[in-house]
């Protein structure tokens, strides 16, 4: 197999904007081309759509928009997560020696289709994601003794680090205090708990090896990547343990041949904050202490390890950008040029997203 | 509308079920998701207990597993809190864009 590096990026801004999947594609596209040397569109043998949007033929409309031709060309769906699978597709084809770069491009409006899954008859009449939100919350709860002030710290923290983010869709600081008291959804979820979707475009360029100098002189390379999928219906998940983030992890860390005290920083699938609690124990972050304990530690400390774009709940979610979007800035703090979201050292860096309550997991593993 | 939809609109709560592996498949498929066996109707239990609950404005809403042991998200129609492990009874269900199943709290 071929090494795979990530050898430029673009971002539109999130927003709460209704834009349309096509200008939000070409949008983050135009970014990769103003900012990558050398790069050409007969140079681009693939490109990889993700996303949620009902618009059909996506890769070729964005493939013609930009002026390429590519061998490759097709959409990745997979709810919430679509955006770091298209990424593997990509590598994929890197790695097998079938394409030596591709360009993959994830975008979503504000009302996407994919946050509801229908086919869920074991949702009933709770098929909005708040539902499962406030189910895990009061599992977590109950398990842990959580309490309500250590759930908004994830909100709290999120929110504070999307301000150093341009491409955030807010830039308004909340304290613990005003999370807590926000708008009640459920009992176990007050609004500010909730990531929200929005319109946003990311994408990112891969290329083999043999060609990453020729576009980048800071190439970031995929060395770790772990993907599982234990079913579509919410109802046969464990409700305290992110059971297929666990195993997604645990391929990624052997695959990199690294673990997760070597990752110096993460982006993280905080749909809501109890999803932040329950992956920094799964990922093997807090080994030895809580999720809540670790988190806390974190914020008091201003340490932006995890999540310093702002996750999904200070940054938005625009779904089929999400996975992309953590890539990005990923790859952005390995290159040490993350400006004032920057881990100081940063050489390895892990992205997890996740699907449907995590009836899906996906784990990428990046070093300089 | 599936038959299951079409069952759950009448009022109907059906589940399918392996003749093969003695089990339910759920969510409602044609085969069974073990040996691949077509599958067959059968009425769904309508006893369970409470896994999970949370609230939202003035009702309780449950993860249930049911006697045929398939888990569903359902309100409850009384009042009063609900407790880990306590005893619901599918009090009706019924189709409305989506399925909706509404248990008492025994």
């Amino acid at each position: 197999m071929r090494k795979v590096a990530v050898v430029g990026t673009g971002s539109s801004n999130f927003t709460k904007e209704e834009i349309t999947v096509e200008t939000l594609l070409l949008e983050s596209t135009k970014q990769i081309f103003d900012t990558t040397k050398n790069l050409s569109q007969n140079l681009i043998d693939g490109v990889i759509v993700s996303t949620n949007d009902n618009s059909k033929y996506l890769s070729a409309i964005l493939s013609e928009l930009t002026g390429i031709k590519p061998k490759i060309a097709h959409t990745v769906e997979h709810l919430c997560s679509s955006g770091s699978n298209a990424v593997i597709s990509a590598y994929s084809y890197i790695a097998s020696g079938l394409a030596d770069v591709i360009l993959v491009s994830g975008a979503d409006k504000i009302n996407n289709p994919g946050q509801v899954l229908e086919w869920d008859k074991t949702r009933g009449e709770f098929n909005h994601p708040i539902f499962w939100g406030s189910m895990l919350t009061k599992s977590h709860k109950r398990k842990f003794d959580t309490s309500d002030e250590e759930l908004a710290i994830v909100s709290a923290k999120n929110h504070k680090q999307a301000i150093d983010n341009p491409n955030a869709y807010s830039h308004k600081p909340h304290t613990i205090s005003e999370i807590m008291n926000s708008k009640s959804v459920t009992d176990d979820l007050r609004i500010l708990d909730c990531s929200y979707p929005c319109s946003g475009s990311t994408s990112v360029l891969l290329a083999s090896e043999n060609v990453a100098s020729k576009f980048s002189d800071q190439p970031v390379w995929i060395s770790g990547i772990g993907q599982k999928t234990n079913s579509a219906s919410f109802a046969k998940n464990e409700l305290t343990e992110l059971t297929t983030s666990v195993i997604a992890s645990r391929d990624a860390y052997k695959m990199a041949k690294t673990s997760a005290s070597h990752i110096d920083v993460a982006e993280i699938h905080d749909a809501f904050t109890v999803c932040e609690l329950m992956a920094v124990k799964d990922l093997g972050f807090s080994e030895n202490i809580s999720g809540a304990d670790y988190v806390r530690n974190l914020f008091h400390t201003e340490n932006r390890k995890i999540n310093p774009r702002g996750g999904l709940i200070g940054a938005g979610h625009p779904l089929g950008a999400t996975g992309i979007a953590q890539i990005m800035e990923i790859t952005l703090q390995l290159q040490n040029k993350a400006k004032k979201r920057q881990v100081d050292r940063a050489n390895k860096g892990l992205i997890h997203n996740m699907s449907a309550a995590a009836t899906s997991s996906t784990v990428l593993i990046l070093e300089s | 509308m599936t038959k299951f939809d079409d069952e759950l609109t009448n009022g109907r709560f059906i589940i399918s079920y392996c003749d093969r592996c003695h089990r339910s498949v759920w969510p409602p498929s044609t085969y069974c998701n073990i040996c691949h066996e077509i599958t067959s109707w059968k009425q769904g239990n309508e006893y369970g207990q409470i896994i999970e609950y949370s609230k939202k404005e003035n009702y309780y809403f449950c993860l249930i597993q049911t006697k045929d042991d398939i888990r569903i998200l359902g309100r409850i129609t009384n009042s009063s809190e609900p407790k880990i492990g306590q005893n619901v009874q599918l009090e009706s269900c019924s189709y409305d864009k989506k399925p909706i199943f509404l248990f008492k709290l025994l």
